[in-house]
């Protein structure tokens, strides 16, 4: 089962016919990837419709929003002209089997299109990976892998016992700089560009396994829901804003240190430099001045939970968040992953176009 | 002998098996062997038949194994758990596929992933939804083995879709050595269906993370995979990508 268009798959054949152009292969991974998890939300929404699964106003209000070409206020304002238009326009489609019904017990047999082929759905890391080796800021968040994982095996080895249901609950869009933390992956969502209609509408942060992700789109909603007045004062907003969002994150970055501080060892030492030097090259891809780099990764709810964190460790099992820091830089510089500028900025080709890319 | 120095006896012989010291291992469990057939040690005679069918095969000592684990899950059957059974199945697999007894092998080890599954599901609620979660720690290991065998019987779309799930799981719980091993697994594989430069990749990444854990002879193995993937496959090296990757290796 398959949500692609015959035209972004011609264009994601062409990028792969000549590999030289990285700007290019991810801008149309990036479009191919937002039409299909579009489509697929659709196909889930239009399932749980034909059901008569009732969809709360806030949910049907954060799913406008991955699709509003311009938002001016998260607060769901359910009679704005364009919200009305967008629910008509998907209802009637629905209804006229334009968009067609994704049963959840298909959820298995769906197919995403990436550099390379088709991978699952529960594949979401080969997914994310290639979007990193890119230098992409979208990601895949997909909660339903082990639901999916596990009703393939029964599939094939206890067919008896497989069942129909399965976890659609899903987010596609674009991340803030910073993935990496010593605790593992976090997935800020700055935009959110897909979602799936049965996520949590009060979720505004989860683990999911030793991911950390923050949904920027509904701390936006809540703030502006507790408080209308607010919008007309930008400052006390963006503040409010601000300190909504340390709080989810810190308490969502204390539940990975806690609940997988077994896990979390094992990840600093294989994949947290690796995914830490993604996050860097991805940044400065933009000349950076050195503040500008170190104060962007010098993210205050990261700080704040290894501060709590190294209470507890000995001396020589301290993480330095600083110093970490510092001899990647060094390591990067060496390797030619960035550059200094003349002018004293930071700067990494390593996504200039010309080169060959490999995802 | 008391209880007090058999279980002591046991605790080293399982310390002497991590250390991969599996012939002292075998002569701590010998020494204490013929006390568990007394029925008041019989909780302990499973574990020891356990470890020492792992020792023996371990060893090269597959007649031995086999005898040994064949009667642990005798005795598992009878009175055993579910995860108790599925280990001595797991175990008799590897041996069969050690005699090269292949369909054997595929059978003992579909029979135990089986189990292991089964008994580590749990059906989660979450509002509207009703699906099934389960322990990946658990189940890893045995599903690696039987994306081994299928690879064997030369079903590698299964095969792949299988290392896959592990890789997956792997990333997930950190299973670091795992993960090493079924990138290395997937190298194979990519480059017997034609995926070349994916099939490097995955080679170098397994290289790349096991030498950040010092697995000297894991890298040496995974290198000589893919010498002797291109060797097989000539073609790879017209793919641009291919020769881009083993020139540059790994940018991150």
């Amino acid at each position: 089962m398959r949500f692609i268009s015959e035209q972004s798959e011609g264009e994601l054949e062409y990028q792969e016919s000549r590999p030289f152009n990285i700007s290019g292969a991810r801008e149309v991974l990036e479009k191919a990837l937002t039409e299909q998890f579009r489509n697929l939300a659709d196909a889930v929404l239009a399932a749980l419709l034909l059901k008569n699964v009732p969809i709360s106003e806030l949910t049907w209000w954060q799913y406008f929003l991955t699709r509003a070409v311009e938002v001016n206020s998260y607060y769901p304002d359910h009679h704005t002209q364009s919200f009305v238009d967008f629910r008509n326009a998907l209802v009637r489609d629905i209804a006229t089997r334009k968009v067609k019904a994704l049963s959840f017990s298909d959820l298995g047999k769906v197919e995403i299109r990436i550099f390379g082929g088709f991978v699952k759905l529960w594949d979401e890391g080969k997914i994310n990976k290639q979007l990193a080796r890119l230098g992409s800021s979208y990601r895949f968040t997909f909660l339903g892998s082990h639901a999916l994982t596990v009703n393939r095996l029964l599939e094939l080895l206890r067919p008896e016992l497989a069942q129909e249901n399965n976890d659609p609950r899903f987010i596609w869009g674009e991340v803030d700089h910073l993935t990496a933390t010593p605790f593992g992956l976090r997935f800020n969502y700055i935009k959110e560009l897909a979602i799936s209609p049965l996520m949590d509408e009060g979720g505004e942060g989860f683990n999911f396994d030793t991911t950390v992700v923050i949904r920027e789109n509904l701390i936006r909603s809540r703030l502006e829901l507790s408080d209308p007045e607010i919008l007309n004062d930008a400052k006390k907003y963006e503040v409010l804003f601000d300190l909504a969002k340390v709080h989810v994150t810190v308490h969502e970055l204390l539940h990975a240190a806690s609940f997988h501080s077994k896990l979390s060892r094992p990840y600093r030492e294989a994949f947290w430099s690796d995914d830490l030097k993604r996050d860097i090259c991805r940044f400065t891809q933009l000349a950076r001045e050195p503040k500008e780099l170190r104060d962007a990764f010098a993210y205050i709810p990261v700080s704040l939970v290894v501060d709590e964190l190294n209470k507890y460790l000995e001396q020589d099992k301290q993480i330095n968040l600083a110093h970490f820091f510092e001899s990647l830089l060094e390591e990067m510089k060496g390797r030619g992953l960035i550059e200094e500028t003349p002018e004293g900025k930071f700067f990494s080709s390593i996504y200039e176009d010309g080169k060959i890319w490999v995802a | 002998m008391e209880l007090a120095d058999i279980q002591a006896k046991l605790k080293s012989a399982h310390s002497l098996m991590q250390q991969h010291d599996y012939a002292e291992a075998l002569s701590n469990l010998e020494l204490v062997f013929d006390h568990l057939k007394e029925p008041e040690y019989a909780e302990y005679y499973e574990s020891a038949l356990l470890f020492m069918g792992v020792c023996c095969y371990e060893m090269g000592q597959l007649d031995k194994a086999l005898s040994c684990l064949d009667e642990g899950l005798k005795h598992a059957r009878k009175d055993g758990t579910p995860n108790e059974i599925a280990t001595f199945l797991h175990e008799l697999s590897m041996v069969a596929y050690k005699r090269g007894d292949l369909s054997k092998s595929l059978e003992l080890c579909q029979e135990s992933l089986g189990i292991k599954i089964e008994y580590s599901v749990t059906k989660v609620r979450h509002g509207l939804l009703e699906y099934y979660e389960y322990d990946i720690n658990n189940v890893a290991p045995v599903l690696n083995h039987l994306a081994v065998l299928y690879q064997e019987n030369g079903d590698l779309g299964k095969a792949k879709e299988l290392l896959e799930i592990v890789k997956t799981n792997c990333e997930k719980i950190y299973d670091l050595h795992l993960l090493g091993v079924v990138l290395n697994e997937l190298g194979i594989i990519s480059f017997e269906v034609g995926l070349y430069s994916e099939g490097v990749l995955c080679f170098l990444e397994s290289v790349a993370l096991k030498a950040r854990l010092g697995f000297t002879d894991g890298i040496k193995i995974t290198l000589l995979n893919l010498r002797s993937s291109l060797h097989r496959h000539p073609q790879a090296l017209r793919d641009l990508r291919v020769r881009y990757l083993l020139e540059n290796g790994l940018l991150i």
